[in-house]
């Protein structure tokens, strides 16, 4: 479903080295999979993540996604391309919601993008996708808990009805009873939407666990372990 | 109980935050739009001609602000000259030797309306008092004296009232009465104009002058304080560069110059006031900006698919900012009043015979000396209320819009 | 068997809002002498208070509500003797003596807690200096170097001169775990000291500190939320939760039978998620992860909403742990459970 040839990308150093840190990565997603990626803290997992989805831009390589090489595509396509169907979830829920503007209307003015009827419904469907109440659709980020905050980041980035998602450490920092809970609600959706998951977490016995396919990203590239 | 106390305490606080400024606020302001359109719709005819120089009609203000003059008399008969017309002496007495008239008599009042003084006699063992110069239809009763003006007795009057001591001293205590015509609640100034009607003419420097320096100071400082920060390359310095050397002109200045130019137009001067409030609006638009422009929360609403325009003028500014910007606007409504005070009171602003708060105290500031104190007080409480208005309009409303707040 | 510390009934509120949230309910805990106790609790069960009431640094009113700690078998803190003003005065005065002298503690990010404009060797020189004015500098210096050198590093004269950032992960590590054995406690606290390493580092810690406890016979009081930590370092482990000991068991030769110990091991070796990726609808009463009962109302049992082991159970049952508290049963060899029904 998404393949990925020769992804490389190298950052800067202050003193003009450069260090590479994805070098002619390879790797093939397959459809309906739970893809888990491990890895030491600063390999480069998340910049994978960003770089495929365009967030960062890589130096070199292409992603094919539905026969579309999405490093090439330009700034307009990326949205209609890109940001509906593979959705990011970032790894602090607080720092990717939007202070001032209600759970509810995020998730409305995210649904309007590419969708223009039954929003109201799908606002209230995406919530209870998650484990939300309907009575925090009028709640501020503020107001929610931690475990109430990812809910919130992982109802926008299902309210596009995307097919993939890449989400980085989306269970940590949890305690282990709402982990358990949330990554129940994860395996359902999964199930009830036939989605892709790329999952990147440190914790070993949730990746060990979840994942079809286990992969450890080390010197810049991706190398399978037996799951 | 400690625990209740503190209870009480917060909820109380956060109550009067919420509900009170915002009130207060938008009475003050609500008034001030009456006035300006009444006072549109009236035009000239609102300020009602009188004597010059009256105190206040009310009593109360009277009272407060003015001390009339009581001239006393010792009166004595000249043996000498019975018979040769006058035999009276007259000698002024001094108010440090003796004191009639213990209370002040209210010194105005208006035809067909009962004018009563119970005058408390200084001296001790007193006769009852007789008027010996009264306007007609004066009677006094039981100690008390009463009378209705009409319309032949409009102008001075002068009252005398003979009193006698036990021994055998005769005083008399003189004052004159002003009737008017009009009712001028708040008196008049020395040109005659009742008070009250030229604070309500004053009051449409309230609101549209605000208006200009706030809509050249948000709309433009906020515009580029936002897309300076949000795009932060060339466009960045070089608009802080502009903003910063607005900023260390003095405002007086730039207001002085335009002032000069425009041969006093106060709303070219409302442009230059404008001018002047920008940089603060600009700078403080734009740490806000940055502020969540460097907040993760930007990047992940483009991963939404939110277009930049989008971003910048809803997320961040619409969602996050409205609040600064609602306080920052009043906070300009409130500094154009007083610019507007200001430059009118030196002579640099509303020219007479227009009329404004400005000039209102310029005018009456000879006339302190005069002891005539509600010439200035009435203009001077205008003004602070009407900037207080704008504060707190601000602040409740800031109160209101700010998210985190909630 | 003496005790190095033992902590009976305690209870411990805190004022908010008009209200007092009870942070520690009627915790009991024991540290042998010589042992390596765990404690094992999630954010809110109430693991870091009971450290700090051993240490005498609970802040806030009303702080410690009732309950007995005993260091050595003299009593550092009874609320039943005296008046509140008499016990909370001896509580300040006692443990103010032990704090850094016979107790001493350490905290998770060793390099965020050492001080970062003075070497390593002045730290421990200052240090000392605070505890106890007699030795020399040199001798202080020797002190810290041998301990180092017993933590396997190789030159530890070099550590000793540097500043935190200019030492590795591993090395401030060590030259933390040093600083606060100078003073030769008799009992160390490690507060979630591996909270920010991964599971290699984490074991590779935890030994250092376990071969310099049991060297140089010192007790051991670790905390953590991972329950990998207390199981394999360990003598005895005490699960917390919601302020309440729910379990305590040993590691080594019982399995845990409280539900929320179970739960916790299950999330650990992986076993409920794979349970859950097999069938993630299932209403199965283990992978059911639905809550008991009414989000706000407060049952007896403190663990009753959240338990998996109750569904399977009559109402009848049921009713127990939602009125009845259920209190620490014993067990042969030492172990206890808080619950009506897992026997």
């Amino acid at each position: 479903m998404l393949k990925v040839t020769d992804l490389k990308k190298a950052f800067k150093n202050k003193d003009g080295t450069k260090v590479e840190i994805l070098k002619k990565l390879n790797i093939e997603i397959k459809k309906g999979e739970i893809l888990g990626i491990i890895g030491e803290s600063g390999c480069g997992k998340t910049t994978f993540l960003r770089t495929v989805l365009r967030l960062e831009e890589a130096d070199s390589g292409s992603v094919l996604y539905n026969g579309v090489d999405l490093m090439k595509i330009s700034k307009n396509e990326i949205r209609n391309k890109i940001r509906r169907n593979l959705r990011y979830v970032y790894q602090h829920p607080e720092a990717s919601l939007n202070p001032g503007v209600t759970v509810g209307k995020s998730l409305l003015n995210t649904c309007k993008l590419f969708h223009t009827n039954e929003l109201e419904k799908k606002v209230a469907d995406s919530l209870e996708l998650v484990g939300l109440p309907f009575e925090y659709k009028s709640s501020f980020p503020h107001e929610l808990s931690g475990g109430e905050k990812r809910r919130a980041v992982l109802a926008r980035a299902l309210i596009t009805e995307p097919q993939m998602i890449f989400a980085d450490e989306p269970f940590s920092g949890l305690d282990k009873i709402l982990q358990a809970r949330l990554i129940q609600s994860f395996l359902r959706i999964q199930k009830q939407r036939e989605l892709t998951y790329i999952l990147v977490s440190h914790d070993q016995s949730i990746i060990n666990n979840i994942s079809d396919r286990i992969f450890r990203l080390q010197n810049g590239i991706l190398q399978q372990i037996k799951s | 109980m400690k625990k209740r106390n503190l209870k009480v305490k917060t909820v109380g606080r956060s109550l009067f935050h919420k509900t009170g400024t915002l009130a207060l606020g938008v009475t003050i302001l609500s008034i001030l739009i009456y006035l300006n359109i009444f006072s549109h719709l009236n035009g000239e005819n609102l300020i009602k001609q009188g004597p010059g120089g009256l105190p206040p009609q009310i009593s109360l203000f009277q009272d407060l602000l003015y001390t009339p003059q009581v001239s006393q008399y010792l009166i004595e008969t000249d043996e000498w000259a019975s018979g040769w017309g006058d035999s009276e002496i007259r000698s002024q007495l001094d108010r440090d030797d003796i004191l009639l008239l213990k209370n002040t008599p209210l010194i105005t009042q208006q035809i067909g309306k009962t004018y009563s003084f119970r005058p408390e006699i200084g001296l001790q063992d007193y006769n009852e008092f007789t008027l010996n110069e009264a306007p007609e239809g004066m009677s006094v009763q039981d100690g008390e004296i009463t009378w209705i003006p009409d319309e032949n007795q409009v102008g001075e009057n002068n009252i005398a009232l003979r009193l006698s001591d036990s021994d055998g001293l005769e005083y008399e205590a003189v004052y004159s009465v002003i009737v008017t015509e009009e009712f001028f609640p708040l008196g008049t100034n020395r040109r005659g104009q009742s008070l009250s009607g030229l604070i309500v003419a004053g009051s449409k420097w309230t609101i549209v002058p605000g208006l200009i320096a706030a809509s050249i100071a948000i709309f433009i400082g906020g515009f580029m304080g936002a897309v300076s920060a949000y795009h932060k390359d060339q466009l960045d310095s070089v608009l802080s560069y502009i903003a910063d050397t607005t900023e260390s002109v003095p405002a007086l200045i730039i207001v002085f110059l335009i002032a000069a130019a425009t041969q006093f137009n106060v709303y070219y001067i409302m442009i230059g006031v404008g001018i002047v409030l920008l940089p603060s609006v600009q700078n403080i638009i734009r740490s806000n900006t940055l502020q969540f422009v460097e907040n993760q929360f930007v990047e992940s609403s483009s991963e939404i698919g939110f277009k930049d325009r989008i971003i910048l003028w809803r997320e961040i500014i619409w969602y996050n900012c409205k609040s600064d910007l609602i306080s920052l606007a009043t906070y300009c409504f409130a500094f154009s009043i007083l610019i507007e005070v200001t430059i009118s009171y030196l002579g640099l602003g509303v020219q007479i015979p227009d009329i404004s708060w400005g000039v209102l105290l310029a005018e009456g500031r000879s006339s302190l000396l005069r002891e005539e104190y509600w010439m200035t007080v009435f203009p001077a409480l205008a003004i602070t209320a009407s900037i207080l208005g704008f504060i707190f309009l601000g602040a409740g409303l800031k109160q209101k819009f700010d998210p985190k707040l909630k | 068997m003496s005790t190095k510390i033992e902590i009976k009934d305690l209870n411990v509120g805190f004022h908010s809002d008009g209200q007092t949230k009870q942070v520690l309910h009627q915790v009991s805990l024991i540290v042998p002498e010589n042992k390596k106790i765990g404690i094992i609790g999630e954010s809110g069960s109430g693991k870091t208070q009971t450290v700090l009431s051993i240490l005498g640094l609970i802040s806030g009113e009303p702080g410690v509500i009732s309950g007995k700690i005993k260091y050595r078998d003299n009593f550092i803190l009874d609320t039943s003797a005296n008046s509140k003003k008499q016990w909370k005065r001896i509580y300040g005065e006692k443990t103010q003596l032990l704090r850094g002298h016979e107790i001493s503690i350490i905290f998770q990010d060793a390099k965020a807690s050492l001080i970062p404009y003075r070497t390593i060797e002045e730290q421990a020189i200052e240090t000392w200096k605070d505890l106890n004015g007699n030795q020399s500098r040199l001798e202080i210096i020797e002190n810290a170097r041998s301990l180092l050198e017993e933590m396997n590093l190789s030159d530890p004269e070099r550590v000793l001169r540097s500043y935190p950032n200019q030492l590795s992960g591993g090395e401030s590590q060590r030259a933390y775990i040093m600083l606060a054995l100078l003073g030769s406690p008799s009992l160390l606290i490690a507060d979630e000291p591996t909270s920010s390493l991964d599971r290699e580092n984490a074991d590779n810690l935890l030994n250092i500190i376990k071969k310099l406890c049991s060297d140089k016979k010192i007790s051991l009081l670790l905390i953590s939320h991972d329950l990998r930590d207390v199981i394999e370092h360990t003598d005895q482990i005490y699960v917390l939760f919601d302020g309440h000991v729910l379990e305590q068991f040993s590691p080594k030769n019982r399995t845990p039978t409280h539900p929320y110990t179970k739960f916790l091991m299950s999330m650990v070796d992986g076993e409920l998620i794979k349970e859950l990726k097999a069938d993630p609808d299932s209403d199965n009463s283990v992978t059911n992860l639905v809550q008991n009962g009414n989000m706000n109302e407060k049952y007896a049992c403190p663990y009753y909403k959240f338990c998996s082991l109750s569904r399977t159970l009559s109402t009848k049952e049921q009713q127990k742990c939602k009125n009845e508290k259920p209190s620490l049963e014993m067990f042969s060899d030492n172990n206890k459970s808080a619950c009506w029904h897992d026997k």
